[in-house]
């Protein structure tokens, strides 16, 4: 029970962090607006109430005084400039880890953060003029403020059912009695008898007795979190010392305006936080939703195949329904899907906190805007979105953005700035990743993948493709491991995420003014269209946004290269072969390449390439299922699927087909029928050759047209 | 399933472990498809430091798993091929929506391949979380078992790894070998065994 409301608690302390680093991010951008400031104060304060109700001391210790700063903040007592920004930025970062540990069940170290709780206490100091205290345990600047001394008689009768919120009220006692001198004294009237007595209730009303120099507005935060689960009644006894006027004992009809204004004040608050209307719901209900659409498009998708064979006659109508049904289905699909997509903005509000950390390491000062952070994608991409863009970030600040003297000295600006960006396109999600930095050195790029055998020395290049050797394996241009971005892993294990993701990334750099890391994903990772093929008597799946065209080869299309990759000539240019049934060991399928059908795929990077299958089954939406749920990742399938009839079959990973050795020279069986091969590196074809290539090339082009139009 | 717990409060008092073990059973029957298997788990509980173990056999050897791991246990389905992966990995098939690979454990144990019937069954276990399914020749017993009547594996006496094993036990005139699937399919194994296969 207990564990529930704690699991709450963390739930809502994860938004409440986003929403103060939101907050404190707009006030570093000179956004000093009340709400901003009030936003902030709120979710710290909610933050350290809830801490309070589980009695994480720490948490509650150091997000008071965070609290206590940003209310002189709130007052105007004290101007929020950037260095200010900051300290509440990495205060806010504390209050974060302290909560990630205690979630995580870890003992928080006693002096966890002190740096930034003594710059807090420092500036309460220098605010209040009085030193702090020394434990800077709760509540010291309530001693600050006001020396006067004050008697309350507070009447503290809780509901019932206090105990089955997961209030407890003697924290709410103890948390009295560090405001000040206590005399307690229960109230024992509403006791049942023992028989009938619920032992989960609580019958017992208290008399406090509270001589403290806390006003009383201090008094009820105390009570804040149980407002509306108990009768209380706070007077005071006598005049304070002080004498102000606000201090004064409200008379009873002024405390109970008080007490519905505040009551109107926090529904407001909540309203204004809210917005729309919202539930919270379990994200399993949901993923069990989007898994029951998946099985739903499954039986839909057999329900087609079915209906195919039904005689004209009886099917027509039927065919119709199924028709009607399948555009439901993708309707229904699409608002699962929307269930369970969120903004992006939760990911890129982690990002300045990475940045303050990396900028800190390396010296230099790096400033983020972001743009689109409302743009929608699935949870499941956003959770696998974080790591990339962590490290894509991390690389901007450590690699391209220059140390403010570079930066001065190449006559920018001193600070570096970050644009991070999110849109939609095409049924894909685009993220960019843009700095001013220095962009990529070209020739140290050149030169390392030279030494590490990427390209073979004198190999020419575009500039764009210089720049995208930072993705491939085993490259890290960083001269010396550096503690930043330099932990083992490099670009490419990010590209190597991306792609298992069905996504793509490249990166384009302008020498001296910056870089651009494009970043494409699906918006979903729970279904996609695809085409299914049969190689022998198995089915597989190519990923439709990867398909060109299918064609048919003619004779003299296939080739072979000095290193033994089998080429075929498509759309006027070569691209590798890959023979599935080789590939994938398949024993019953077309081994002869001219019986065979070739399709022209682009993989996620750009790269083209053929696959050879027997058939062309048809396209259909698939629902993606992970095989390492199970098992673990196979090389060359990206995930499996279940078809109409209820059978397995796998996606094919388009780029990691690319990086498999294909263990057969297609060009030998061409030949052992044909006798007919061309080595397209090792002689130069002879003229006659060439005609027949052109004349190929032009049955290929229209074959290929009327395979594109049956598809 | 809150039926059964409610029919049992006194449990909670008697023994905590036992509890445990006892809502484990239920999780696993709530799973499982066979209200059989169902019925022998609710008589389970008064079972001490016994433990029941579901035996099957691949060629003469009978062996023994612990029913608690066992998700259910099906015919042979027809499965995927994944290319690319060992000998024992048959492929992957559809369980009720999920993706299982089945391991054939005659492969897995001395390297022959199952020649698949209509005799053959496919039992479901769950190893840390993952569900695999394991191709054996035929389901024999289900054996409540004392621990104590378990004695240590004897050193390369049978045809598979040693620490694969977790016990031996008689029953009747048999010899059933205890095996540790988490072992036998354990990621880190798997991939060696991949590795070296490579």
């Amino acid at each position: 029970m207990h564990d529930r409301f704690k699991l709450t608690y963390f739930e809502e302390c994860e938004d409440r962090i986003i929403e103060a680093e939101e907050g404190l991010s707009r006030m570093q951008e000179g956004d000093t607006s009340s709400d901003t400031i009030n936003q902030v104060f709120r979710a710290i304060h909610s933050i350290k109430g809830g801490a309070g109700a589980f009695a994480f001391d720490q948490i509650v210790n150091f997000s008071h005084q965070f609290e206590t700063v940003l209310d002189f903040v709130r007052e105007e007592r004290l101007e929020p400039d950037r260095n200010l920004c900051d300290l509440f930025l990495r205060a806010n970062d504390i209050v974060a880890s302290m909560i990630e540990m205690e979630k995580a069940g870890e003992q928080i170290e006693q002096d966890y953060g002190s740096e930034i709780r003594i710059e807090l206490e420092k500036i309460v100091q220098n605010i209040t003029g009085a030193a702090p205290k020394e434990s800077s345990q709760t509540h010291a600047e309530s001693q600050n403020e006001n020396t006067g001394e004050q008697t309350w008689a507070i009447s503290f009768r809780p509901h019932e059912n206090i105990l089955k919120t997961g209030n407890e009220p003697l924290f709410i006692i103890q948390a009295l009695q560090d405001l000040g001198e206590l005399t307690l004294s229960a109230e024992v009237d509403n006791l049942p008898s023992l028989s009938t007595l619920t032992p989960e209730n609580c019958y017992i009303g208290w008399k406090i007795i509270l001589k403290t120099s806390a006003p009383e507005d201090e008094i009820r935060e105390v009570f804040d979190f149980v407002d509306d689960l108990c009768e209380l009644n706070i007077e005071a006894q006598n005049v304070p010392l002080g004498n102000e006027p606000e201090r004064r004992a409200p008379t009873a009809p002024e405390q109970v305006l008080k007490k519905i204004k505040r009551k109107e004040d926090r529904d407001a608050v909540e309203n204004a936080v809210i917005g729309k209307s919202s539930i919270r719901v379990d994200l399993e209900r949901i993923d069990q939703l989007v898994n029951l659409v998946g099985e739903m498009v499954i039986a839909q998708s057999m329900l087609q195949e079915q209906v195919r064979w039904l005689p004209a006659e009886a099917g027509g109508k039927v065919t119709e329904g199924v028709e009607n049904l399948t555009r439901h289905m993708r309707d229904l699909q699409e608002s699962v899907m929307a269930v369970r997509a969120q903004q992006i903005k939760s990911v890129f509000t982690r990002m300045p906190r990475i940045i303050r950390e990396v900028s800190n390491a390396c010296g230099k000062d790096v400033r983020l805007t972001t743009f689109g952070e409302e743009t929608e994608v699935d949870k499941t991409v956003l959770e696998n979105l974080i790591d990339p863009l962590t490290h894509m970030i991390r690389n901007s600040v450590d690699h391209g953005v220059e140390t403010p003297n570079e930066r001065e000295a190449a006559g920018k600006n001193p600070y570096g700035m970050i644009q991070l960006s999110a849109r939609h396109k095409s049924g894909r999600i685009i993220i960019e990743v843009e700095d001013d930095g220095k962009g990529i050195n070209r020739e140290a790029v050149l030169a390392k993948a030279e030494k590490q055998g990427l390209i073979t020395a004198g190999q020419t290049l575009s500039p764009l493709e210089i720049d995208n050797l930072i993705f491939k394996a085993g490259f890290s241009t960083a001269e010396k491991i550096s503690e930043v971005s330099g932990r083992g892993v490099g670009m490419d294990v990010v590209k190597r995420n991306v792609s298992e993701m069905g996504g793509r990334i490249s990166v384009a750099s302008t020498p001296g003014k910056g870089c651009k890391m494009t970043l494409s994903l699906p918006l979903t990772l729970a279904v996609m269209d695809g085409m299914v093929v049969s190689v022998g008597s198995q089915r597989f799946v190519l990923p439709t946004i990867n398909i060109i065209e299918s064609f048919q080869p003619a004779r003299a299309a296939i080739g072979k290269l000095a290193n033994g990759v089998n080429v075929i000539r498509a759309r006027g240019e070569y691209v590798r072969a890959i023979p599935l049934f080789s590939l994938f060991n398949i024993n019953d399928a077309i081994t002869q390449p001219e019986d065979a059908l070739f399709i022209l795929l682009e993989s996620d990077e750009g790269d083209r390439l053929s696959v050879m299958v027997d058939d062309v089954l048809g396209q259909q939406q698939v629902v993606i299922k992970s095989l390492e749920t199970n098992f673990r990742n196979v090389e060359g399938i990206s995930a499996a699927t279940i078809l109409g009839n209820g059978d397995v079959a796998l996606i094919l990973d388009v780029p990691g087909l690319n990086d498999m050795e294909a263990g057969i020279d297609l060009c030998a069986e061409t030949l052992k029928s044909l006798k007919h091969i061309k080595d397209i590196e090792d002689c130069q074809p002879p003229s006659e050759a060439q005609n027949l290539i052109e004349e190929i090339t032009q049955n290929m082009e229209t074959d290929s047209l009327e395979q594109g139009g049956s598809l | 399933m809150s039926e059964v717990q409610n029919a049992t409060p006194s449990i909670d008092f008697e023994n905590d472990s036992e509890v445990g073990l006892f809502n484990e059973n239920i999780k696993a029957a709530s799973t499982s498809t066979s209200n059989q298997l169902d019925d022998e788990f609710s008589l389970s509980q008064s079972a001490d430091a016994e433990k029941q173990y579901i035996t099957f056999t691949i060629n003469e050897e009978e062996y023994g798993t612990p029913i608690l791991t066992v998700q259910e246990i099906r015919g042979w389905m027809k499965t995927t091929p994944l290319p690319n992966t060992p000998d024992y990995v048959r492929g992957v098939t559809n369980l009720r929506g999920n993706i299982v690979p089945v391991f054939d454990l005659r492969t897995r144990f001395n390297g022959e391949h199952t020649q698949i019937t209509e005799r053959h069954v496919v039992i479901m276990v769950e190893i840390e979380g993952r569900i695999v399914g394991l191709l054996v020749d035929a389901i024999s017993d289900i054996l409540t078992i004392d621990e104590k009547q378990i004695q240590p594996p004897p050193t390369a006496n049978l045809t598979i790894d040693t620490q694969y094993l977790s016990g031996l036990v008689t029953s009747g005139e048999r010899m059933v070998a205890l095996i540790n699937i988490d072992k036998l399919f354990d990621p880190k194994i798997l991939n060696s065994i991949q590795e070296n296969a490579a």
